[in-house]
């Protein structure tokens, strides 16, 4: 199979995998922001952080298929 | 009425061992179905192996190949044909008998895709170490080329990125089906909410045509998630060539 196919169904879960990212990681700051009072910071840094991922996970497949 | 109470799990035999509920509800009850349905496809399939296949073993071998031939590239072992195969079609059987009128699938159902995806994050990390060796395995969580001050913010995320794959993964499968069967649903309701023999005609061809497009999703879907099954464990176990 060619390497541009493969890449084709990575590209369909990318779009997934940036929302999970951000949703898990801000819904965890939202718990610890509960937990040690110091909403909304961490809830904040829970949002950048997954964006950060997803971004990286985008990074990571782009770099894959174009070298 | 809740709309929402024709997909969801009803229980179907209670049952409870040592304190810990283990009741069969409607979907293990599918789910079971499913598998009872994938055995007589293959044992019907590969009864009567000839040089020359009839109709069903034309179907079954183009069924084994197509997904094999998508899947070798990934993981380039022949021994986890079975594996995948078996991961395939419990999925897709499971999606397609959801088209059937008050059969609730087990993958409207987010505890099913969960434990499938939680299943196959444990597998990528167990076959990962086993085939490369632990301190090999995490090396290959930091990127070459990279200065160190970056790397500080690359390893915590590629730490993560792996956590995240089988929430992804389980979400997209559950979000995918129940958005089928919640929207048939819907458009079936409209008769009763508008109460009009004129809406029947249209509630009927968008069923129709949702339904037809839900065959459509369920192979999808089942592909989709065995396909990156594939992927997430052939990256473990190929390290240089992922």
């Amino acid at each position: 199979m060619p390497k541009k196919d493969i890449s084709l169904f990575e590209g369909v879960s990318l779009g997934i995998e940036i929302a999970a990212s951000v949703f898990l990681l801000s819904f965890l700051g939202y718990k610890a922001d509960r937990l040690f009072q110091t909403s909304p910071w961490l809830m904040v840094v829970g949002v950048v952080f997954g964006a950060a991922v997803g971004m990286w996970n985008v990074y990571k497949i782009s770099v894959r298929k174009f070298k | 009425m809740n709309i929402f109470s024709h997909i969801s799990e009803r229980i179907v035999v209670p049952l409870k061992i040592a304190g810990i509920d283990l009741s069969i509800t409607n979907e293990i009850l599918v789910m079971w179905i499913a598998i009872f349905c994938i055995i007589l496809f293959f044992y019907f399939g590969s009864k009567k192996v000839s040089i020359v296949p009839n109709r069903f073993q034309n179907l079954v071998e183009m069924y084994v190949l197509t997904l094999w031939e998508n899947i070798e590239p990934i993981v380039l072992n022949r021994a986890w044909l079975p594996f995948f195969c078996g991961l395939f079609s419990l999925i897709l059987f499971c999606n397609l008998l959801g088209g059937i009128p008050g059969i609730v699938p087990p993958t409207v159902n987010i505890n099913f895709t969960a434990t499938l995806a939680v299943c196959i994050f444990l597998i990528t990390q167990i076959v990962g170490i086993k085939q490369n060796g632990i301190r090999k395995y995490f090396l290959s969580f930091v990127p070459s080329n990279v200065p160190f001050g970056i790397l500080i913010f690359i390893i915590p995320m590629e730490v993560l990125s792996q956590f995240i794959r089988p929430f992804s993964l389980s979400i997209r499968l559950f979000a995918n089906i129940f958005a089928g069967h919640a929207v048939t649903l819907t458009i079936i309701s409209l008769i009763f909410i508008f109460k009009s023999y004129w809406v029947i005609p249209g509630s009927l061809i968008g069923h129709l045509l949702i339904s037809v497009f839900e065959i459509f999703v369920a192979f999808i879907q089942a592909f989709i998630f065995t396909f990156l099954s594939a992927f997430y464990i052939g990256s473990s176990l190929n390290l240089e060539k992922h």
